[in-house]
């Protein structure tokens, strides 16, 4: 089940990198990185697995090249820690970004609807929520996995967060937070490329095999019948992100929009992928065919 | 609104929102598991029970939620109390 789980990091972890950063910046935390990333290379556990059917089945890599690029992927996933730590703490600032599709968000914003705001892990999901910050709107950040809520929990403690986290929990609360998001006409961002033990699925065909997406994601869409952006944030340098944003479209209400939405999600994530084949971090048996063998 | 209509109207919000075969919705049959319910699709229902009875349901509410039955009898009595206000 490509289901998401936890992490190895720890809080402990988290403050050596922290203390880094603060003393010495970002460059001297991204080469630390590149050690740690080196045993989990080594030992990288049952993601290598699944990181070598990625990049060879789906994308046609060699061996060779498929074991480079899985070291590539473990560092461009540490660095996309670093630098949402970077950006929840309130540290300044040290990266450029490049807009594309910007727009598409300032007329949701003018509209004065709200919108949701779908992703998939490529590149920095939480940083694409803290890029909307310009925006000046209310962003809400809608979180599955322990390695989120891990870090919640240590920033927290360090200072207030510049948006609002919606953790989802057994007690459905979350439903009602979304909710009242929603009527706030505030940004709601969630990603749709991972599901957990226990959530209904859809099957859709990501680079060309078919896989279980959540269903939650395009439910909200169409059951709020808001204005639905796909948007992802890529790394093209150490300091410079590269934000897309698709054009918002409303897609009908119930379940005849599913498919629709589902479609438009799949081949705009399909194209980022493509694009950051080394920044989609996915660590768990995705494909039908994967989990299948 | 009487108990009958308030079982027509959830009947056919089930089918209509949530595709649930009429074959299916029984009163002894489990809510969570008939509209195969997960932790985000609640808001579905939410979002339907608020717009066809005009009241919000608290979280806690859904604990009490099991069957089918209990779901018809919790409009019921929302309704009843809406109506006393």
């Amino acid at each position: 089940m490509a289901n998401w789980g936890g992490s190895r990091g720890n809080k402990l972890g988290y403050s050596i990198f922290i203390s880094i950063i603060k003393t010495a910046g970002i460059i001297p935390a991204y080469a630390l990185l590149r050690l740690v990333t080196l045993y989990y290379f080594i030992v990288p556990g049952k993601a290598a697995k699944s990181l070598m059917y990625y990049f060879q089945k789906r994308l046609g890599y060699s061996s060779l090249k498929a074991r480079f690029a899985m070291y590539e992927n473990f560092n461009f996933l540490g660095r996309s820690i670093i630098d949402k730590i970077v950006m929840m703490s309130g540290l300044p600032l040290p990266f450029t970004v490049n807009h594309e599709g910007g727009s598409c968000l300032d007329d949701m914003v003018t509209e004065g609807k709200g919108g949701l705001l779908i992703s998939a892990h490529v590149g920095n999901w939480e940083a694409a929520g803290h890029l909307l910050k310009r925006l000046k709107t209310k962003i809400n950040i809608v979180m599955y996995d322990g390695e989120h809520q891990k870090i919640k929990e240590y920033l927290d403690s360090v200072r207030e967060r510049s948006f609002n986290v919606i953790v989802i929990k057994d007690d459905i609360s979350h439903i009602y937070e979304i909710k009242e998001a929603v009527e706030r006409n505030e940004f709601v961002c969630i990603h749709a490329d991972r599901h957990v033990e226990g959530n209904k699925t859809i099957t859709g065909k990501l680079l060309g095999a078919d896989a279980k997406f959540p269903i939650g994601p395009f439910v909200l869409a169409t059951t709020f019948e808001m204005p639905v952006s796909f948007v992802y944030a890529a790394k093209e340098g150490p300091k410079h992100f590269h934000f897309y944003a698709s054009k918002a479209k409303i897609y009908p209400r119930g379940r005849a929009g599913i498919p629709l939405i589902l479609a438009d999600y799949l081949q705009e994530t399909d194209t980022m992928i493509q694009k950051y084949p080394l920044q989609w971090h996915n660590y768990f048996p995705f494909w039908d065919e994967e989990i299948q063998a | 609104m009487e108990k009958d209509q308030i079982i027509a109207t959830i009947n056919n919000f089930l089918e209509e929102d949530f595709e649930v075969p009429s074959s299916k919705i029984k009163p002894e049959a489990n809510l969570k598991e008939t509209l195969d319910l997960d932790s985000l699709d609640y808001v579905d229902l939410v979002v339907s029970i608020e717009g066809n009875f005009g009241f919000k349901v608290k979280p806690e509410d859904f604990q009490k939620m099991i069957t089918i039955q209990d779901f018809y009898n919790y409009v019921e009595s929302k309704i009843g109390e809406k109506t006393v206000a």
